[in-house]
């Protein structure tokens, strides 16, 4: 078959072999006698059998009816009619109805104007077809990606300044998509606030060579206004020098207006907030932290939260943390916790501490309230202040209505009576003629007087003494003391032929008031002495102990003793007196008892009628 | 209106109090005779002594709270113990001078004590105790 002139290539020649590698398909129309060769690569693109003949007539099976059968039909009768050359990409349906994309390209041969062989040739492009409609369909996807993220993507040719962007980035920026784009264009489109920082900005990192992220607002034409955050990367010649800038720019106004809504709320929380991490780092901080720390934000934010607690907690706040993860819900901490937290300068303030989880879409954080009980501590500490000096205020209460309740029972018996005595004595006297009587009356008025006028001075002694507690102690030795007692009581002594015998060797002295020191000596031996027993000479002991760092003195004696069960409740009440002695007038020991009140000390005493009595005084 | 003659005790330390007392109870006819004891303890064993003599033991014993030895409480004590073995039937009125609560109180808990009388006792008063007896 030497009439195609294809053939004339040979079948084994390099060509051949090139178009057999390139799975390019050869064929060849006969313009005069309608003939058609196909190549073996044609063949095997359009799936036929070996015995397949190719016509004019089944030509059309090979393109399905419509838009491509059209196309190859037209394309053939011009390049025949008209002499053209064509270049398709089109659609073949295969002999076993399999779809392929083919690149057809034909060129007729001229003789005297007239068409008499058509060329051409097939190449199978499916993959490439495919990869392009796959591409297509990514394309499609990643936009679809950028405008649901509201992400664009930008490129800068900083040498060109030439810039290009996504579409999306387009529609974020609500311009139409193709407008060119440099550097002051996009300057144009940025808040007015805003573009010194953005220019700025720009200059550092192609200084720095180095991205940082941060954020800008743009305005719309109808005067909108959205926040984008930018992310890139720098990208350099072999010599390290910026050529290029690429990155992402996102639409984060919604997101931005959550922040600042979350942010407004937590500043208008009444509360310190301050939000950490798992880790402890601290996250956000509201205004209130900062007025209670003395810390700006920015100090704070990505420091540990140990910063704000002193040491001696950090085990007690890692222990509540670790809980709180295990469990993360809202957890107040116990009220007795005795929590504390350092300020910038150290300083210590109590609170109350409530852990809450926050979940985001970094993780989750804990938001730690905490409320400044410094008042409350204030207040709970005054309460126990106030505790304490009510309990001493009571017990000074008590000790004064014991006074009071003394007073009562002075005025009650020891005043009232010579009173109602005088005024009985009145009345007899005006009813009583006799001159006698009346005699007797008078001195009787005058003795009660005497009393009274006695009563009443005593009872400011003793009044006198419970307001000057606060005498000026001196050092005095009981050995002295116990000498002066003696010469004052030299003449009973005598009379008794009493023995008066001392141990002073554990304490010598005592610091005391010198004048009641005196009057206790002076009062209890002339009381032994009185009230001695009258079947043996009254022998009297003085002796002073150490007790509990205390000086104790014990007067002893062998007198006639006292019924202490009987009388004991009486014992140091004013003019008690328990036996029928003429001498008696019951006031020393009232005085005395007073005398040891004043200085704080304590007066007691043991005894048995018939062997003796020990008075017992805790100086 | 004839009244039956009355023995009247008077415990009392006060000796102007003892004085002017008798001198009042002299003044009232129906009393006939006045003793007077400086204490419990002196009252109490004459009591003890004449338990069975009908004609000397009192009708009505003025008894004073504070007093040396044995004050009127404990006399009171010692005397609600003898009473049952006693012929006569006593009355026994605590005179004191104090107008302290706590001492009314106390006198109230005796059941065997008439009334409490605050000091002094002018013969009306009397007249009126023995009128009611």
């Amino acid at each position: 078959m030497k009439n195609w002139d294809i053939e004339d290539f040979g079948t084994d020649s390099l060509f051949a072999e090139t178009i057999k590698l390139a799975k390019i398909g050869i064929y060849e129309l006969n313009v005069a006698t309608n003939q058609i060769y196909w190549s073996d690569v044609t063949r095997d693109i359009t799936e036929v059998p070996d015995d397949f003949v190719p016509s004019l007539d089944n030509l059309a099976s090979f393109f399905n009816e419509g838009h491509y059968r059209d196309m190859a039909r037209d394309a053939m009768q011009n390049a025949i009619a008209k002499g053209e050359s064509y270049d398709l990409d089109m659609e073949v349906v295969t002999a076993k109805g399999n779809i392929r994309y083919v690149r057809n390209v034909g060129n007729p041969k001229m003789e005297n104007g007239v068409c008499v062989k058509l060329f051409g040739f097939l190449q199978d492009i499916t993959e490439r077809k495919r990869t392009k409609i796959e591409l297509t369909k990514k394309i499609q996807q990643l936009n679809l990606a950028e405008q649901l993220a509201q992400i664009g993507y930008w490129e800068w040719d900083i040498v060109a300044d030439n810039i290009l962007w996504s579409d999306n980035l387009y529609r974020i920026f609500g311009l139409e998509i193709g407008t060119p784009i440099h550097f002051e264009r996009v300057i144009e489109a940025i808040h007015p606030d805003d573009r010194k920082e953005f220019r700025e900005n720009a200059q550092e990192f192609i200084a720095e060579k180095r991205f940082r992220k941060f954020m800008h607002r743009i305005v719309h034409k109808d005067g909108s206004i959205r926040t984008v955050e930018l992310i890139g990367e720098l990208i350099m010649n072999p010599q390290g020098e910026v050529i290029k800038m690429i990155g992402t720019t996102q639409d984060i106004t919604e997101q931005r207006m959550s922040e600042i809504k979350f942010r407004g709320l937590l500043d208008s929380a009444p509360d310190t907030m301050v939000i950490v991490d798992r880790n402890g780092i601290i996250q956000l901080i509201n205004k209130q932290a900062e007025k209670m720390f003395g810390y700006k934000s920015s100090e704070l934010i990505d420091k540990h939260v140990t910063v704000l607690v002193p040491n001696r907690l950090w085990d007690t706040m890692e222990y509540y943390a670790v809980n709180f993860f295990k469990a993360p819900k809202h957890t107040g901490l116990p009220a007795d916790l005795d929590f504390f937290v350092h300020n910038k300068s150290g300083f210590q303030i109590p609170v109350q501490v409530t852990l809450s989880p926050l979940e985001t879409s970094e993780g989750l954080l804990v938001s730690i309230a905490l409320r400044d009980i410094t008042v409350q501590k204030q207040a709970a500490h005054r309460i126990l202040e106030t505790n304490k000096s009510l309990r001493e205020s009571a017990k000074r209460l008590k000790a004064q209505n014991r006074q009071l309740e003394e007073f009562n029972q002075i005025t009650s018996h020891n005043l009232r009576s010579p009173v109602s005595n005088l005024s009985a004595l009145l009345d007899i006297y005006k009813t009583e003629s006799d001159s006698e009587t009346k005699e007797m009356i008078i001195e009787k008025i005058e003795s009660v007087t005497n009393h009274l006028t006695w009563t009443l001075d005593t009872l400011v002694e003793s009044l006198l003494i419970k307001k000057s507690s606060q005498q000026a102690l001196e050092k005095c030795h009981f050995d002295k003391t116990l000498e002066r007692t003696k010469e004052m009581l030299a003449a009973e002594i005598l009379k008794n032929e009493a023995v008066i015998t001392s141990d002073f060797s554990e304490a010598p002295t005592v610091m005391y008031n010198k004048v009641y020191l005196e009057s206790i000596f002076i009062n209890l031996i002339s009381n032994s002495l009185k009230y001695k027993a009258k079947d043996r000479t009254p022998e009297i002991v003085v002796q002073s102990k150490m007790i509990d760092g205390t000086v104790q003195l014990e007067f002893r004696d062998n007198g006639s003793g006292i019924n202490l069960k009987k009388n004991g409740h009486k014992l140091f009440g004013f003019s008690k007196v328990f036996h029928r002695n003429d001498d008696a007038k019951g006031v020393g020991l009232f005085i005395i008892k007073a005398q040891v009140d004043a200085m704080g000390g304590k007066i007691w005493a043991k005894s048995e009628e018939g062997k003796g009595t020990s008075f017992f005084i805790n100086l | 209106m004839i009244m039956k003659p009355v023995n009247v005790f008077v415990v009392d330390d006060d000796d102007i109090y003892q004085f002017t007392i008798k001198v009042t109870l002299r003044s009232i006819p129906a009393v006939q005779s006045t003793s007077t004891f400086a204490d419990g303890a002196e009252a109490l064993e004459y009591i003890v002594v004449h338990q069975n003599e009908e004609d000397k033991l009192p009708d009505i014993i003025f008894l004073d709270i504070n007093m040396p030895v044995m004050d009127g409480f404990q006399f009171m004590e010692e005397f609600v113990e003898l009473l049952p073995s006693l012929q006569k039937s006593i009355k026994v009125y605590m005179v004191s001078s104090s107008m302290d609560p706590k001492d009314i109180k106390k006198a109230k808990r005796f059941e065997e004590i008439s009334d409490y009388l605050i000091k002094p006792l002018n013969s009306k008063d009397i007249k009126e105790i023995i009128a009611k007896l």
